[in-house]
């Protein structure tokens, strides 16, 4: 089972900027996506406003789930961190979406995001999962 | 910037402080010795026995996720970590009556940590025998990392901990530590605390270098990273910066604000079985007017001078972070690597600078 980005290949890039959800402190960007044929990594920004220096990720985490045709995504988290109000959180969305409509719901309670749900369209993602390539032959 | 640590153990402020005495809480009639001495690799063991001593104690408290369930003398990886972090920075001992009760190891920031553009020291370790909790044995030894961040000039000392107890990070609070950042790697969350230190009025070489040589140079917030409060424009360039048969260097997501750029590089081996050197990596960004942003590279080497583009690595979790400044200008943006302890020679590749302008552009506040 894959649970994460494969390392023995190059993804294909999509050209996603979607500001997911602000609040009067924070905002979340989600910037391009990077497709295998295995699964997307998605690359959140985390931006603060002064003086709240921290959104602090960690103690207080952002809720992000990803919704498939009604069914809820394995994602999986990636790891990242930052600090001074800035802050880089990637997620693993193991699987290649269907065509059709994919949806993002993103909230962060602590920090004043209610449920947000931004749509995107599979397309650009399968065709991006088509251009990734292996780095190495098989041996 | 991270400060040197000093090396020079048999300072009089090291000495005059290593010494007092208190009551053992088991029998207050007791008085006993602490005392903080300069460690050396010789001293890995007693050091070690005391990380197992915590594991144990965690285990028996059941709090596993802290630092697992495995001794760290058992553990492959460990040993070698241990010796490389005393190697590069500071090791230092609390003793009770010559008994090691505690370590130490400051040095450098973490790669996973971000980085800051202040002259800093970095806890790596810190360890308490648990058999003498509450006998101000932590406490003691970030008061030694407290002296020797003065001693080699560091305006800021930082240190981080497991994010999963809020005992743990209160107690770094009570030392005076503020949250300023944090961290998830490999699923182990971390909450990074720093303290600001009163400096001493000499200055350090970058003040240096702004007062006196470059009177022109852009205020720190410019060329030290995003500004505050500024959500970045992103964008990405399907693009592999370099490939041999065994490494390939793939470039990640371009995050943009008008000052500048935060890249990510993902370094990547044939061999999943190997772990890599990484320390020689190196990355230089050529701007269509002629202009070079080298890596500062591994803190301990030479930082590029601060009036000329820079490319400075940043914390991060798995991946090569840096954040190049200014903004390159209209036309091809040349990143130059090269890898030598994994055979990959300096290689160009070339991408379009225009759509990370159009990105800075779209940044904003909100």
């Amino acid at each position: 089972m894959v649970t994460g980005p494969p390392r023995d290949a190059a993804p294909g890039v999509t050209g996603t900027e979607l500001l997911l959800a602000t609040s009067d402190t924070v905002a979340v960007t989600l910037g391009p996506l990077f497709v295998w044929p295995e699964g997307v990594r998605l690359v959140l920004w985390i931006t603060s406003k002064p003086p709240l220096a921290i959104p602090d990720p960690v103690a207080s985490p952002l809720l992000l789930s990803v919704e498939l045709a009604g069914q809820q995504a394995d994602l999986s988290s990636l790891g990242g961190g930052g600090g001074q109000g800035q802050f880089l959180w990637e997620q693993w969305l193991s699987g290649l979406p269907a065509e059709g409509r994919l949806k993002l719901i993103c909230a962060w309670p602590e920090h004043g995001i209610p449920e947000t749900v931004t749509e995107l369209d599979s397309v650009p993602i399968r065709q991006a999962a088509g251009r990734a390539t292996p780095l190495w032959a098989s041996t | 910037m991270a400060a040197k640590p000093v090396r020079d153990a048999s300072s009089s402020t090291a000495r005059e402080n290593s010494l007092f005495t208190f009551r053992s809480l088991s029998d207050p009639k007791v008085k006993r010795v602490l005392s903080i001495r300069r460690g050396s690799l010789d001293d890995l063991p007693a050091v070690l026995a005391l990380l197992d001593e915590a594991v144990a104690w965690l285990v028996a408290r059941e709090q596993t996720a802290q630092w697992g369930s495995v001794p760290w003398s058992e553990r492959a990886d460990a040993s070698g970590r241990i010796r490389a972090m005393a190697a590069e920075g500071e090791l230092w001992l609390a003793e009770m009556d010559g008994e090691p009760v505690g370590a130490l190891i400051v040095g450098e920031h973490p790669p996973h940590v971000h980085h800051v553009e202040r002259p800093e020291l970095y806890v790596n370790l810190l360890v308490s025998s648990r058999r003498h909790a509450g006998e101000g044995i932590g406490a003691r030894l970030i008061r030694t990392a407290i002296e020797r961040a003065h001693a080699g000039d560091a305006a800021l000392l930082r240190v981080d901990c497991w994010a999963g107890s809020p005992k743990l990070v209160g107690w770094y609070e009570s030392q005076g530590f503020t949250r300023s950042g944090s961290f998830e790697l490999r699923g182990w969350r971390g909450q990074v605390f720093e303290m600001n230190l009163r400096r001493r009025p000499r200055a350090d070489p970058w003040t240096a270098t702004t007062t006196t040589r470059n009177r022109a140079n852009p205020p720190t917030s410019d060329w030290s990273g995003p500004p505050p409060g500024v959500r970045p424009g992103a964008t990405a360039a399907e693009t592999l910066l370099a490939h041999t048969d065994d490494v390939a260097v793939v470039l990640g997501p371009l995050f943009a604000w008008p000052n500048g750029v935060r890249l990510t590089v993902w370094l990547r081996v044939r061999d999943p079985a190997t772990a890599p050197d990484q320390t020689d990596f190196q990355l230089a960004a050529e701007f269509a007017d002629g202009r070079r942003a080298i890596d500062a590279g591994h803190p301990r080497r030479r930082r590029p001078p601060v009036d000329g583009p820079r490319l400075t690595p940043q914390g991060g979790a798995g991946s090569w972070n840096y954040w190049l400044w200014p903004l390159p200008p209209a036309g091809p943006l040349t990143f130059v690597c090269a890898w030598p302890s994994q055979g990959l020679a300096e290689t160009k590749a070339e991408i379009d600078a225009g759509p990370l302008r159009e990105a800075a552009a779209r940044a904003a506040s909100w």
